[in-house]
């Protein structure tokens, strides 16, 4: 874990928050002078003693940085960032973390969960196309960032675990967990791996991985 | 941070450039012994009085370039993930040798063979000092095992000259810890 010093710390001014599905909110704020980041890294906002990570799904360019997050009820940073207005400043350190886009070594693959879609927003912002990306949600009004992900990928797959009903009527979703998908349509061979998500899909998905796609590389990002 | 992702129950690990491999693998296992190594040191400083400031920080900041040797042995050579890694030049083995040259000239002359011994911050540090060795040893094997892709060569070679350099420093260091606190070598009659 990088240890965070207050020399660090950046501030930053909101700019806009706005829905993008149920209790997901996307947020943007003004990018601080010299602040660069590399598409997949998050920053870490830092507030009243505790901190919350947010991975940017901006292009490095951009003039705003920009992240979402899924609202948790009674949440702190949730209550915080619901009632805020634009120009109120936060402050926040950054860039962390390592996951970024490889040179591929095999086809790229990358599997999600929930709001872990992130960082591949930001690989496809930044010009990376040819993957595979399953992201997985309970339902499909979950699937944040779907306009932009799936004509960008070379293949975009909804992997809906419950909405059955829905994903049934969902041009080329997949009904059930990702897991199911690499266990049933992945063609058993080496590829780039990158995971991001709660921390039982990626046990779950690595496992997978040892046991079916032998030679591969693993890169993961996991929420605690 | 939850310490555990139970990603490695199954006995496999990822390294930082994403290949999975077994945790008895050369690499991990030359990392492991870097780890314990950096743990042996730690307990070095700690076993010290605590007037003796300038000595563990000096330890302290080893252990951090025993980090950084960690993260080029958990990289595979060509890598994007070598962007986040600090380069790991001569200079940490040359402050060794200028940590040695200094520590010795409190020292009196070794004429005998030594027994590990004396204040237990010198035996930790003799300790220190055969985990050095193996993680030595370990690296040169993974260097031979991998045939030139255990690293980037110049570093690798860094590497190699920066533990040959820090178990001689801990052998310095182990003596030193006994004048530091009061007591002699223990001498070999043998």
């Amino acid at each position: 874990m990088e240890r965070i010093v207050d020399r660090d710390r950046l501030a930053s001014a909101l700019v806009a928050t706005r829905a993008i599905a149920p209790n997901i909110l996307e947020v943007s704020m003004q990018r601080p002078a010299g602040f660069s980041f590399l598409p997949g890294q998050f920053v870490r906002f830092i507030m009243d003693g505790y901190q919350r990570d947010y991975t940017l799904v901006s292009h490095p360019d951009d003039d705003t940085i920009v992240f979402c997050m899924a609202l948790i009820k009674g949440g702190r940073f949730s209550n915080t960032i619901v009632k805020a207005r634009a120009g109120d400043r936060f402050q926040f350190s950054g860039p962390h973390g390592h996951f970024i886009f490889q040179s591929a070594a095999h086809q790229p693959v990358f599997v999600a969960t929930g709001t872990g879609v992130a960082p591949f927003v930001a690989f496809c912002r930044s010009g990376v196309n040819s993957a595979l990306l399953l992201h997985g949600v309970p339902n499909p009004d979950q699937l944040i960032y779907r306009h932009l992900l799936e004509p960008c990928l070379n293949t975009y797959v909804a992997c809906i675990s419950r909405g059955l009903d829905a994903s049934g009527r969902l041009k080329g979703a997949f009904a059930g967990r990702v897991t199911a998908y690499l266990e049933t349509m992945l063609k058993p061979d080496a590829y780039d791996f990158y995971l991001c998500g709660q921390r039982a899909m990626i046990k779950d998905v690595t496992a997978l991985i040892d046991d079916r796609f032998g030679g591969s590389r693993v890169f993961i990002e996991n929420f605690d | 941070m939850k310490i555990y992702t139970g990603t490695g129950d199954r006995g496999k690990t990822s390294l930082f450039s994403g290949e999975r491999v077994l945790k008895s693998s050369p690499r991990i296992a030359a990392y492991g012994d870097l780890d314990e190594l950096n743990s042996v040191m730690g307990s070095v400083a700690a076993a010290m009085n605590d007037d003796h400031q300038v000595q563990k920080e000096e330890i302290q900041a080893i252990q951090g370039r025993l980090l950084s040797v960690g993260a080029w042995l958990a990289t595979t050579p060509g890598s994007a993930s070598t962007r986040f890694l600090q380069p790991f030049t001569e200079a940490p083995a040359k402050q060794l040798e200028s940590a040695i040259d200094r520590m010795n000239e409190s020292l009196p002359e070794l004429k005998q063979f030594v027994l590990p011994g004396g204040h237990l911050s010198a035996c930790l540090a003799h300790m220190a000092r055969c985990v050095c060795r193996r993680t030595e040893r370990r690296v040169i094997a993974l260097v031979e095992a991998e045939d030139g892709s255990a690293g980037p060569t110049e570093t690798m070679q860094h590497i190699l000259v920066f533990l040959n350099r820090l178990s001689d420093y801990l052998f310095v260091m182990a003596r030193y810890c006994n004048h530091l606190h009061g007591q002699e070598d223990v001498l070999w009659n043998g």
